[in-house]
């Protein structure tokens, strides 16, 4: 059998394309050598979710006082809480394993290898293809410190330490920062520049530095690298990043770029022309898994002849307490592209929800083309962000005006409202320039 | 010299740089300011452009630039403590400005009163 297409990763990249293809009436092949999910659901996005879940609600508890409740501080239970983790990692795991299946894609576990453009080898057993999508993922950065742990190693850990340093101040620092902090665990951010998330808005940076002060978490900005290995801590958790992984890629038949990413054109095509690439092994990938899924469509698409335009944009989330969220443009991008723009801001100390739910300080601001009105991003600090952040996202993505976002009316009292309230004083702003 | 803006912001300058901040009018108006968002060291300020805004319980308000210059200090002291500004808005200045060129439309103590008289 020549199979149409043979997935190299069973990702979020991977089995978004996998399902994607047979839905055309194509045939999928996809080549898993570890669990199917990929970084996502086995060591990323979920188990950290879950975690952030269980520090929230061990933090709620602790503090259920504040709610009239009184109740004996509360215990906790880490290796059940781990228990608890993987059971509902394998139960994610195995439903995607019988959906792929009930979907008639072939799923071989094991290490496959490229062969050629249309052979692919695993296992000792050679497939034919008409097309590759690389899917391999990532896996995080080498930690420069000795003895340091990866994102991987720490999500293995079945006890809590007593203090842990965090080296870097992305996106993966920031979430174990907060799940370790609502734990009780003694937590030290270090990093090289002065301001986490530097790829951030530098307001939902700011404002998550004065939340994790609030918060007892110490974070040392300008850190020289003597500084940065200082290991007066438990556990030093390394998380500097992360970088494509190309096991089982034939280099001879792709281009990286100085990282090690794929390099693809707009068609997600490496340089070999049936071979594609998508996820987070693609160059300058911004490694998130509903951007891999939007892509594994995308070429599945491509491959069966249906194809469409590019992904569209997509939001960035942060699950912290508030959450942060963001989606097109931030107001430093759209000065450096010399866009005329208005921002508007609104916070959330009227926003009902918000005060019952007991959040600190959060905001949501919106920015719109000072000519056209349509909105071209929105930055979110607040509960929910991750929610609320998808109006936007489908705004963005249809042209919509400010004014069209004023056109619902939204449930009273809810999260939401935020979105009417920030609208309502952008499209103010806007009369007046 | 000490100059006033329309959007009830203080300027104290010697001619070269200049220490902006609220007057105390914006600050009795704002009631409870819970945050200040200020420009980092070394951004650009165009007269008549945001730089900033100040939060307070139910408002936010932005922070309109009276001058072309360059950020030398920001008061970052205040994101700990923005009951500060409240307190003493002649003193909590929110930032330090190389001075380029001031906006045309400054006020002097007697204006800007005059001006508030107005509102």
């Amino acid at each position: 059998m020549i199979y149409d297409l043979a997935i190299l990763g069973g990702g979020p990249a991977g089995y978004s394309a996998a399902f994607e293809t047979v839905k055309f009436g194509l045939s999928a092949i996809l080549f898993e050598k570890k669990e199917l999910g990929g970084t996502c659901l086995n060591r990323g996005c979920v188990p950290t979710k879950f975690l952030a879940h269980m520090a929230e609600l061990y933090h709620l508890a602790y503090n259920s006082h504040n709610y009239g409740i009184i109740s004996e501080k509360p215990a906790l239970d880490y290796l059940a809480a781990c228990e608890k983790k993987e059971k509902v990692v394998s139960e994610l795991r195995s439903g995607l394993e019988q959906s792929m299946k009930l979907k008639k894609i072939e799923i071989v576990d094991g290490f496959a290898e490229i062969l050629d453009s249309h052979h692919i080898t695993c296992d000792g057993e050679t497939y034919e293809v008409r097309n590759i999508l690389i899917a391999t993922g990532s896996v995080p950065a080498e930690p420069f410190v000795n003895g340091a742990a990866t994102s991987d190693e720490i999500l293995a850990l079945k006890s809590l330490p007593k203090s842990v340093k965090i080296i870097g101040g992305g996106i993966i620092a920031v979430e174990f920062a907060h799940i370790f902090g609502l734990l009780g665990v003694k937590v030290t951010i270090a990093i090289r520049g002065e301001r986490i998330l530097r790829k951030w808005d530098k307001e939902i940076a700011v404002a998550l530095t004065q939340n994790f002060k609030k918060r007892g978490i110490n974070i040392l900005t300008n850190q020289t690298p003597e500084q940065l290995v200082e290991k007066s801590f438990e556990i030093i958790l390394s998380a500097v990043g992360r970088k494509p992984n190309l096991c089982g890629v034939n280099t001879s038949l792709v281009e990286t770029d100085e990282n090690g990413g794929i390099v693809i054109d707009n068609k997600f095509r490496t340089k070999t022309k049936n071979i594609f690439a998508a996820g987070d092994v693609i160059s300058k990938s911004p490694l998130l898994a509903h951007t891999a899924m939007e892509q594994g469509k995308t070429v599945a698409r491509i491959v069966s002849g249906k194809e469409d335009g590019m992904p569209s944009t997509v939001a960035e989330c942060i699950y912290t307490s508030p959450e942060a969220a963001s989606v097109g443009l931030t107001e430093a991008e759209a000065k450096e592209k010399g866009i005329k723009f208005v921002s508007a801001k609104s916070n959330m100390r009227s926003n009902a929800r918000t005060l019952i739910s007991g959040a600190d300080r959060s905001f949501v601001k919106l920015l719109a083309d000072r000519n056209t009105r349509k909105i071209i991003g929105a930055q979110l600090f607040c509960e929910r962000a991750s929610d609320i952040v998808d109006e936007f996202v489908l705004g963005i993505n249809h042209g919509f005006t400010v004014e069209d976002l004023l056109q619902s009316s939204r449930p009273h009292p809810s999260f939401c409202e935020a979105i009417t309230n920030v609208a309502e004083a952008l499209s103010e702003k806007l009369d007046e320039v | 010299m000490l100059y006033y803006t329309k959007n009830h912001l203080q300027l104290k300058t010697d001619g070269v740089n200049a220490e902006i901040g609220l007057t105390g009018y914006a600050a009795e108006k704002l009631g409870n300011i819970v945050f200040v968002n200020l420009p980092d060291v070394g951004e650009r300020l165009e007269v008549g452009e945001r730089f900033g805004d100040i939060e307070s319980i139910k408002t936010v308000s932005d922070l309109i630039s009276p001058v072309d210059g360059e950020v030398i200090e920001a008061n970052e002291a205040l994101l700990d403590e923005p009951e500060k500004i409240s307190e003493n808005p002649l003193k909590a200045w929110l930032i330090k400005v190389r001075v380029l060129k001031l906006s045309s439309d400054l006020m002097s103590a007697e204006e800007y009163d005059l001006f508030k008289e107005k509102l």
